[in-house]
């Protein structure tokens, strides 16, 4: 049953990603699009269809896949079922970084990828400082780290709106863009990139299946059974900051897949972490593809933020599921 | 889960797939992008020092309003085959496509539109970036002045071929903005109203040093009384307004409060403007787009501000 229910999730992702990719604002012939991704088109086809929407599923199916095996392993890590993938700060240091980049490099325009360097280097500078804050005085725990992530998220949150207010009509644009979320500055390049990146991410936390088992019972039953707990924690945080902030450079915040997308997936297969990661993953790949593809079509003509997206769609499946395991019990 | 030997080969050969798929996409995106065709022989320098390189210009998309107006002013709106959502004059960039705005680019649709050059405006770097890597020319506008503008205005000329159209337009913008600074350079400071505006209700938006607001205040013979403020749109506390006691208050069409609820604020009705029912509304877009019709906004703002000179 399992391995059907697999494929099936599989079957889904793939139809998805076909419609992602048939679907845009250019309208091209579904034998067109085929055409142009085996390389039969001309150049502005192939442009469409390779680089822009190609890009942009998998810059979706990525950050889902980031988003829903982090989130998933955050909730784990710290038996919260209300953790998400942001909770170390990540979110505020790459808003941070972006709107740095912004003010201290007006003059080197020349820069690409600015932003998306400054954020990827501040999300992981503020783990990193997290981690320092929380260690001092010996081991870890996870509620230091819970502290320390608040404590260190707000200051930043207050210098970014020091920054906003002061610079606010010039980077307007960029703040509203990155706090929102969207995939429209997706190419091949950078959708790859990170769809690598999640990829390789998942299934190295994928290798940690039997200690976030151990784990999601808490830290002494973890130890108990031979877990190294602090270099499970750290290891597994690592990968967490890893992936999401690499995704997030490109994408800005989406929020709620973190949150949700562990649930779903939990009300699916249980809390096995060898499946719960896998289906998590899916699962959030899944709900931004849709959500994807629903910013884009909704509205014709206009693209809605995805963040509005996976609200919209993640809650009344949810809460679906929630009613569904009330009414067995 | 031990490092075992096992594991690092598999880490290895993950690494290893990461970067020949890269590498690959880096390729097919090189690739695409030789196949665009070259032939841009003109070279242009635009307002953030980027040098961009232009082929003919026959299909212009614009991604900011001003520059949507500015194009129609020089008579080039028949090239512009692509504008922002917020374009809406002259009523007929209404009706050409649409695609997007500063805070998603349909970049699909631009890059369906085929244009030669695209217009974009300071402030949309990652637009900017994303056009740019496939190959479209994209030249940025930036102004902060009225000198800024007419340069805008002379560039957009210069890459449209329409030096003439925007040289004459420029002259008389010029001309229009003396015949209003000749007369109100020989008021003395006594008789410069003290004008407060407001972009916003909640909190209180002002414009400050730097806005276009700012200085059309100053040579429409006014003083603004956020013109010492910290930035370009400063939040002014009430009681500052209050004690600044403002002889006119000026706001802007996109204020959720219309001059009759400013009049009818608890503790406003001390203030001159109030007084002598001094509160006017403007159009924003007049004041706050760096385009040829900032100088109807500065028109406006004169005949408001010194009607006895200027006539209302």
């Amino acid at each position: 049953m399992e391995i059907s229910f697999l494929l099936i999730i599989f079957l889904l992702l793939l139809l998805s990603a076909i419609l992602a990719i048939s679907t845009g604002s250019a309208s091209i012939p579904p034998g067109d699009v085929v055409n142009a991704l085996l390389g039969n088109a001309d150049t502005l086809t192939k442009t469409i269809v390779i680089d822009l929407r190609l890009g942009r599923v998998l810059l979706a199916i990525g950050t889902g896949l980031a988003l829903g095996m982090s989130g998933c392993v955050v909730q784990s890590i710290f038996q919260n079922p209300l953790a998400e993938p942001y909770i170390l700060g990540i979110s505020a240091g790459s808003v941070l970084g972006v709107l740095l980049s912004l003010v201290f490099l007006s003059s080197f325009e020349h820069l690409k990828y600015s932003a998306q360097l400054f954020s990827f280097i501040f999300a992981l500078l503020t783990i990193v400082l997290v981690y320092r804050i929380a260690s001092v005085g010996g081991t870890i725990n996870p509620a230091t780290l819970l502290l320390g992530g608040i404590a260190i998220s707000a200051l930043f949150s207050a210098i970014t709106s020091y920054l906003i207010y002061t610079t606010f009509s010039k980077n307007i644009a960029t703040i509203l863009f990155w706090t929102m979320g969207g995939f429209w500055q997706a190419n091949l390049v950078s959708g790859i990139l990170v769809f690598v990146v999640a990829l390789i991410s998942g299934i190295c936390m994928l290798l940690f299946w039997r200690e976030l088992n151990a784990l999601s019972l808490g830290d002494h039953f973890a130890m108990n059974v031979g877990v190294d707990v602090s270099r499970a924690r750290t290891v597994l945080i690592a990968l967490v900051a890893f992936s999401v902030s690499f995704a997030v450079s490109f994408t800005g915040i989406i929020g709620f897949v973190g949150l949700v997308v562990p649930h779903i997936a939990r009300s699916i297969v249980g809390g096995e972490h060898k499946k719960l990661l896998v289906y998590s993953g899916l699962v959030g790949a899944l709900l931004l593809l849709w959500a994807d593809i629903l910013a884009r079509t909704l509205i014709y003509g206009e693209e809605l933020p995805v963040g509005i997206i996976t609200a919209l769609l993640g809650v009344p499946f949810f809460l679906y599921l929630l009613f569904r395991r009330r009414r067995l019990c | 889960m031990k490092l075992s030997g096992k594991l690092l080969v598999l880490i290895a050969v993950l690494v290893c797939i990461a970067v020949v798929s890269t590498g690959y996409a880096i390729f097919v995106t090189q690739t695409l992008q030789n196949e665009r065709e070259t032939g841009k022989s003109t070279t242009v320098l635009d307002d953030m020092g980027r040098i961009v390189h232009i082929g003919k210009v026959e299909r212009i998309i614009s991604t900011s309003p001003s520059n949507t107006e500015i194009l129609f002013a020089i008579g080039a709106g028949h090239l512009v085959v692509g504008v922002d959502n917020y374009s809406d004059y002259p009523s007929e960039a209404v009706n050409i496509t649409k695609v997007g705005d500063f805070i998603s680019l349909d970049v699909e649709r631009i890059v369906s539109l085929q244009p030669d050059v695209v217009f974009a405006y300071y402030g949309q770097k990652a637009g900017i970036e994303r056009l740019e890597a496939l190959g479209i020319s994209v030249v940025t506008f930036h102004a902060e002045t009225l000198n800024d503008i007419y340069h805008d205005i002379q560039l957009a000329g210069y890459i449209c071929g329409k030096t003439e159209n925007a040289t004459n337009l420029v002259a008389q913008l010029q001309q229009r903005v003396e015949d209003i600074r000749s007369k109100t350079q020989q008021l003395n400071d006594t008789q410069h109203p003290r004008v407060y505006y407001e972009l916003w209700n909640n909190p209180y938006m002002s414009a400050g040093p730097g806005s276009y607001i700012n200085d059309l205040i100053r040579i429409a013979g006014g003083t603004n009384i956020a013109a010492n403020a910290s930035k370009d749109y400063p939040i002014l506390s009430e009681e500052f307004i209050l004690s600044a006691n403002p002889d006119i208050i000026i706001t802007s069409s996109m204020n959720i409060d219309s001059p009759e609820k400013i009049m009818q604020r608890a503790g406003w009705q001390e203030i001159n403007a109030v007084k002598n029912h001094s509160v006017y509304m403007i159009d924003d877009n007049l004041v706050s787009r760096p385009g040829p019709r900032i100088v109807e906004g500065l028109e406006t703002l004169a005949k408001i501000i010194h009607p006895e000179i200027f006539g209302n």
